[in-house]
């Protein structure tokens, strides 16, 4: 019997009846390590409804019928079957055990509602289980870089992790860990995430079809959660790759009480890179580059009604320049320090409460912090020792360039699940943002400090929401809801009331159709150069003279579950957005002393597509093929005079392939293959006769001979992106746990995709050349991975 | 194939791939077009300068670009009367000064004019312009604000010029010259001494000021401006040892002329700051590039002298 393996404990609790209705509910939870599972599937087989655990591993279902017949089940674990005879109202916490530890093959169950039956549009849980054995550059784990490969998500230029969804821009995607915003996500320049996959329990994205419950960004939410901490016993896994390594330890501080859970990775190509540097410039020079990041949790089980988490994520990336040197004069001798560098990272802390006020109501409780900086440093120093004696002459020069963003915010949450056909929502938020964009420092010997730049600035934003996804007859099910916005800006304030709405209708037991609107409002903006996801991009405010951001979403799909494992989606979109803003024309992002909305425009935009995705979730081969047709379009009144232009990540077809196959217990083979139509860039095409040169009207100082025509912005296509990564896994089970070794191959027919383009003078040749430059031809990897 | 022969395979691989720099891309849109320059206003010749341009991937720029000869080139009034525009080739020390020409031409205000330039090999190029209304300068006031805090010898002058501005979206130039002319007697000896500069006029309202202008000219919109009786106050550095003329040109220029001097300035002053984003060029001539613009202007010189404050 597949239960003889579950292992299912009831703790009861009685609370006063509602009603006619009984109510069970409780947590659901990882057998093993005692982690809270999200989106688990509360099933009655009695009354054919259900319910689903919340983002704390929460759920409540209350029945007219004395007796149920639950069924929990959850992509990965074995089903649990409770049959219960309800006599009032009952808390329970559930175990699931992880499939694989019972030597099982197929793993059956579905996470969250099945595709067809949620009012959920636009909604993927990315399969963490999969990310570990999909190849990755160079052996890094990197979440983002999986969320590429999903319809409707374009990924930037080569290698990096920024995301462009539906349209969007990067700074429009609520990336949230552990529900705290991350403003920057990027490490290495954008290449790597900050997300390290072992601190990480779930990962959710929404790119249409928003619940109430989300907002401040127009194209996506990312929300990522931090692992609790095993509750049961100690823990731990870790990995060793060519360019990082990490470990995460885990484990109870009171058995089933109180856990922890702390995780680290760091770079270590500067460590080997070190003593080459120092040998070849006989001990002068010391040039690095690393990143590391911390993860940290403890949480704490009161009782069944109250749990205390804490988390902390710290990170930051630091490329340095060190320079020494002694010069021998004929008046003396002078000693030369140069220093620069280069860092931004980001700290966040949350406390959560979360409170059961009875088996109906649920509460979050939370206050965070997260914080931003970029900082970007160089100075020198040179003393000279005259021969003759007398008091050494020192040259000081330092300067600083800094910018960022600090958010405190406070935030409660409440689910109300009354019965099997309704679940209501509703929440508040505030926050108190602090912007500094962009601020230099300079100072020179014995002058006073010079500050150019922005001034930092205070913001304050409200939320508040409610919704309730809720049932009509058995084919009906609605998901209605408002969210309202509030931001103060210097002297104005911005308010926003967006609707949002979802509908499924099932056409039979395994197929829907949804439809979905909604309207989102972003009080934020990034000022972005290159599109790259530079740290050097700044934050900033909606202010007196620059708007909020505000979208539109219209959505409309087709939902079946094939049965096997297999999910066929296709959904079309139709998104309108306006406040969007770009730097106006010949706008340079170093020039310091221009107040920054000076140099930016705001704008409307707008993505219209098609997304195809079919998902084999179970069985020995899983994986997904998904395929985006889409259009995106920004028109400005001050940018190509006025004329809508393509977006500069508008793909027309973007399709990827992605497979895990477990070959046999121990070999796991793996595979992607990518395909997009290339992305844009502005390059002139003609050079002509200025009119400086025959039109001398007001005596021109100087000026070029001639001007070089761009037929518009975004005027020319690179070529398309494609690339096939492979991946093997070795597992084997150790007597102190298991090991891992990958091998993967990145760009496996080593496409030189395009990352940077320049027209430049080829002197052998004796003519110009528009070049293409490539970063990552076939670059195969390998780490070393293990779980104790 | 041998596990020795495959690894040798992906090592070779990897090799050439990192040898490989960089990859030439093609680039479309490289035939030469048409470009066309011309500044109407009244005077007593409209000259079209007529070229070639030159895809980026060729040639060099230092090289100048190709004069197009025997062009038919078409000044059009509104009443359909056409005028066929001469050819005028001067070579001299200095350069080469090609252009079509049109001797004395009846030119009217608030009255749309067409050029139509048609060679062998290009297709056929065309753009209109309305000739502006003059507007009059109605008023100049001056006040000395002291020593010129970067010019020894200078003092820095506001002026304030009055005028009407139009019903409707308008856009004016300000600029002008200076000239000065002293006699100075050293020993007996008396030595005529003349100045010239250019009136370099820096706006009070920062709203007007571009740090990327290229030209001696205040080029501004008349968002800020009152209508009748608008005024515009600049600053410039005058020599301080002699009595002055002042040139003052008030031009009330198209829309064209605003935009094409507006973004071409720009193009220029960030040229070669590859960290800036690219600045398109205006450029109203059907079927090619360049400019056709006008302006209509009104003059008045005022005197300084040297003891007057």
């Amino acid at each position: 019997m597949k239960n003889a393996f579950s292992f299912c404990c009831i703790y009861l609790i009685c609370f006063y009846a509602y009603a006619q209705r009984t109510t069970i509910s409780g947590t659901v939870k990882d057998a093993e390590s005692g982690e809270t599972l999200i989106g688990v599937n509360v099933f009655d087989k009695k009354s054919q409804k259900g319910s689903i655990t919340n983002n704390y591993g929460f759920f409540s279902y209350s029945s007219l019928e004395s007796e149920v017949d639950l069924v929990f089940s959850y992509v990965g674990y074995e089903p649990v079957n409770l049959p219960l005879i309800l006599e009032k109202d009952t808390l329970i916490t559930v175990e699931l055990m992880q499939s694989g530890l019972m030597k099982e093959v197929v793993i059956e169950g579905e996470r969250g509602d099945p595709i067809q039956e949620s009012t959920l549009m636009g909604a993927i849980n990315v399969p963490l289980r999969e990310i570990k054995n999909i190849p990755a550059l160079m052996g890094e784990v990197d979440i983002f870089k999986v969320i590429q490969l999903l319809p409707g998500v374009q990924s930037g230029a080569e290698g990096t992790s920024g995301l462009y969804v539906r349209g969007g821009s990067p700074d429009q995607n609520l990336i949230l860990l552990d529900g705290v915003p991350v403003y920057n996500a990027s490490h290495l320049f954008g290449f790597f995430s900050i997300f390290n996959d072992g601190a990480i329990s779930n990962v959710e994205m929404i790119k249409g079809g928003f619940p109430a419950r989300y907002g401040g960004r127009l194209s996506s939410v990312v929300d990522v959660t931090m692992k609790e901490g095993n509750t049961k016993e100690f823990k731990g896994d870790g990995s060793i790759g060519l360019i990082a390594s990490k470990l995460t330890l885990e484990g109870p501080i009171v058995k089933d009480k109180t856990s922890f859970l702390v995780s680290g990775r760091r770079t270590y190509l500067d460590m080997v890179a070190r003593p080459i540097i120092r040998k070849s410039s006989e001990g002068r020079e010391d040039v690095g580059y690393y990143f590391y990041d911390v993860n940290a949790k403890v949480n704490h089980v009161f009782n069944n009604k109250n749990r205390l988490y804490l988390s902390y994520y710290g990170g930051d990336d630091v490329a340095y320049s060190d320079y020494n040197n002694t010069w021998e004069g004929p008046g003396g001798s002078t000693e030369s320090k140069e220093e620069a560098g280069l860092g931004w990272g980001n700290k966040i802390a949350a406390l959560r409460w979360n409170h059961v006020i009875n088996e109906r109501l649920f509460a979050n409780f939370m206050g965070t912090f997260t914080k931003y900086r970029f900082e970007l440093t160089t100075g020198y120093e040179d003393v000279f020792t005259s021969n003759q004696g007398g008091t050494p002459i020192e040259d000081v020069y330092s300067a600083e360039y800094f910018s960022g963003i600090r958010d405190f915010a406070l935030k409660a949450d409440f689910d109300y699940i009354p019965n099997s056909d309704h679940y209501i929502r509703w929440g508040g938020m505030w926050i108190d943002h602090r912007f500094t964009p962009g601020v230099f420092v300079s100072q020179e010997s014995e002058k006073p400090e010079v500050t150019e730049g922005a001034i930092p600035s205070d913001s304050q934003e409200l939320a508040l929401y409610a919704e309730d996804d809720f049932s009509v007859g058995g084919r009906w099910k609605f998901n209605a809801g408002v969210h309202f916005s509030g931001f103060l800006a210097e002297t104005k304030s911005y308010t926003s009331l967006q609707p949002r709405f979802s509908a499924r209708y099932l056409l039979d037991a395994s197929s829907s159709l949804k439809f979905s609107y909604v309207q989102m409002a972003q009080f934020v903006h990034l000022l972005t150069n290159a599109g790259l996801g530079l740290p050097t991009d700044l934050w900033v405010p909606s202010t007196d003279k620059i708007a909020p951001q505000a979208s539109e979403q219209l959505a409309l799909g087709y939902f079946k579950n094939l049965g096997y494992g297999l999910e066929f989606s296709a959904e079309a979109y139709y998104k309108t957005m306006s406040g969007v803003i770009e730097y106006q024309d010949g706008a340079s992002f170093l020039n310091t002393t221009d107040d920054w909305q000076e140099k930016v425009t705001s704008g409307d935009g707008r993505s219209y597509g098609l997304e195809l995705f079919l998902q084999k979730k179970t069985g020995k081969t899983t994986g997904w093929i998904g395929y985006t047709l889409s259009k995106t379009e920004r028109q400005f009144d001050d940018l190509n005079f006025g004329e809508w232009f393509p977006f500069r990540y508008d793909r027309r077809h973007d399709i990827s392939v992605t497979a895990v196959h477990q070959l046999t217990d121990r070999i796991d083979l793996s595979g992607t293959w990518v395909f997009g139509t290339g992305s844009y860039i502005t390059v002139p095409l003609q050079r002509y006769q200025h009119s400086f040169s025959v039109i001398d009207n007001t005596r021109t100082y100087y000026g070029g001979l001639y001007l070089e025509h761009f037929e518009s912005r975004n005027n020319f296509q690179m070529r398309s992106y494609h690339r096939m990564d492979v991946g093997i896994n070795f597992n084997k089970i150790k007597k102190w746990g298991k090991r891992t070794w990958n091998v993967s191959i990145y760009n496996l027919y080593s496409r030189q995709n395009p990352f940077y383009m320049d027209i430049s003078y080829n002197y052998e040749l004796q003519r110009n050349q528009l070049r293409q430059f490539s970063l990552f031809p076939i670059t195969p990897s390998v780490s070393y991975r293990f779980t104790f | 194939m041998n596990n020795r022969s495959i690894l040798t395979f992906f090592l070779a691989l990897i090799f050439l791939s990192s040898c490989e720099q960089y990859l030439e891309v093609e680039l479309p849109g490289q035939e030469p077009k048409l470009v066309m320059n011309v500044l109407l206003e009244p005077s007593d010749t409209l000259k079209v300068f007529l070229t070639k341009s030159e895809g980026v991937l060729e040639g060099n720029q230092n090289d100048g670009f190709e004069v197009v000869e025997n062009a038919t080139v078409l000044f059009k009034d509104p009443s359909g009367e056409t005028f066929l525009l001469d050819f005028a080739d001067k070579k001299s020390h200095f350069g080469r000064d090609a252009y079509y020409y049109l001797a004395n031409p009846v030119v009217n205000p608030d009255v749309e004019y067409e050029l139509i330039a048609e060679t062998t090999g290009f297709p056929s190029i065309n753009s209109k312009q309305r000739l502006p209304v003059r507007v009059a300068i109605k008023d100049v006031q001056f006040s000395n604000l002291g020593p010129s805090s970067y010019w020894d010898g200078a003092d820095e002058y506001e002026i304030v010029v009055t005028f009407d501005d139009l019903p409707g979206r308008d856009f004016f130039e300000i600029s002008g010259s200076i000239y000065g002319l002293d006699t100075l007697i050293y020993n007996g000896d008396t030595t005529l001494h003349s100045y010239s500069a250019i009136l370099n006029p820096e706006a009070v309202n920062p709203a007007y000021r571009k740090d990327f202008r290229m030209r001696p000219a205040l080029l501004f919109k008349d968002v800020f401006l009152t209508g009748e009786n608008s005024q515009i106050a600049f600053r410039t550095t005058i020599w301080r040892e002699m009595d002055i003329d002042i040139t003052l040109n008030l031009y009330h220029v198209t829309e064209s002329y605003f935009l094409y001097y507006d973004t071409a300035d720009f193009q220029v002053y960030n040229n070669g700051d590859f960290l800036s984003q690219p600045v398109l060029v205006y450029n109203n001539i059907n079927n090619g590039l360049g400019v056709f613009m006008a302006r209509n202007g009104d003059q008045r010189v005022i005197r300084i002298h040297r003891d007057q404050d």
